[in-house]
């Protein structure tokens, strides 16, 4: 909608989804998590510690010419 | 004709401004020995009315002020101010958030120097609040006993960024056949760890461990704040 009439017409807006890691105390392993159960998938500890996932960044702008 | 690709690298947070002033706001609060705390849930969980009951309780020790964000009105502001602690509403319009750029504009409005509490209380939103930082001691969640036990697996980014859950309208829960358990395990699953206190605010039931968790919290922090005064002078 925004892009319409603007030299960015045909541009793509591409989101990359950066998957929710956790990091377990018990067995030291950092692993990926659905948001509704923060529990370590290897050992069952229940843990709160993110490592990634929380990110909100425009990373790259991809130009042709 | 040729089409050439050029690929710009550019890594930028998108909240980054708002991190950027609410590490500001942080710094500022710990100098200056404020303890401040955030309230966000629903709307109609019942934010005022509790920190209404907090202000009351906390105002013949301590000096406590307060910021309301709202959409549009200034009512929040207004009943609040009948408790006798400076109150200063943020209208914020369409934006359904507050961010940290709003609180640092409206503490200017509002004598901060020797404050012991500051509260915050949030739009009345459980999605965007989770995304901004507003240089807070503490977020509080607060969901009540009438929106269901699973509000927390429905909202798990807000219950998750929070240091606390409080229960509110605990009053009403038989009413509503509120299962309490299976609400402590919804927070429990999204958020490890955080503590949760039931309240009323209407009766008064569980305040006092609130008001008593807000002071033990404050001790922690304000030694470093006197000693940091000392040092000015």
């Amino acid at each position: 909608m925004a892009r319409e009439g603007s030299a960015a017409e045909t541009a793509e807006l591409i989101f990359e989804e950066v998957p929710l890691v956790v990091h377990c105390p018990s067995c030291n392993v950092d692993s990926t998590v659905e948001i509704q159960s923060f529990v370590c998938p290897i050992c069952g500890t229940p843990t709160g510690e993110i490592i990634s996932g929380r990110e909100l960044e425009v990373t790259a702008l991809e130009l042709e010419s | 004709m040729n089409t050439q690709t050029r690929l710009v690298e550019v890594r930028t947070k998108i909240l980054k401004h708002n991190d950027i002033v609410a590490r500001q706001l942080r710094q500022q609060f710990a100098e200056r020995g404020i303890f401040v705390v955030s309230l966000v849930s629903s709307p109609g969980t019942g934010k005022t009315m509790f920190l209404e009951q907090t202000l009351k309780q906390l105002q013949p020790e301590f000096r406590t002020a307060a910021l309301v964000g709202d959409l549009a009105t200034d009512n929040d502001a207004r009943r609040l101010a009948r408790v006798g602690a400076p109150v200063k509403q943020i209208v914020t319009g369409t934006v359904c958030h507050l961010e940290a750029q709003m609180v640092q504009d409206a503490l200017a409005e509002l004598p901060t120097h020797d404050l012991d509490f500051l509260f915050i209380e949030n739009v009345g939103n459980l999605v965007c609040p989770a995304s901004y930082d507003l240089g807070e001691t503490l977020r509080v969640v607060l969901f009540s006993v009438t929106e269901g036990e699973d509000k927390p697996l429905k909202y798990p980014t807000i219950f998750n960024t929070a240091d606390l859950a409080v229960i509110t309208k605990m009053d009403l829960a038989a009413a509503v056949e509120f299962d309490l358990d299976a609400a402590q395990h919804s927070v429990q699953v999204v958020r490890p760890g955080m503590e949760i206190l039931e309240v009323s605010a209407k009766t008064g039931a569980g305040m006092n461990d609130w008001i008593e968790l807000l002071k033990e919290r404050r001790r922690h922090i304000v030694p470093q704040a006197e000693i940091l005064e000392i040092n000015v002078i």
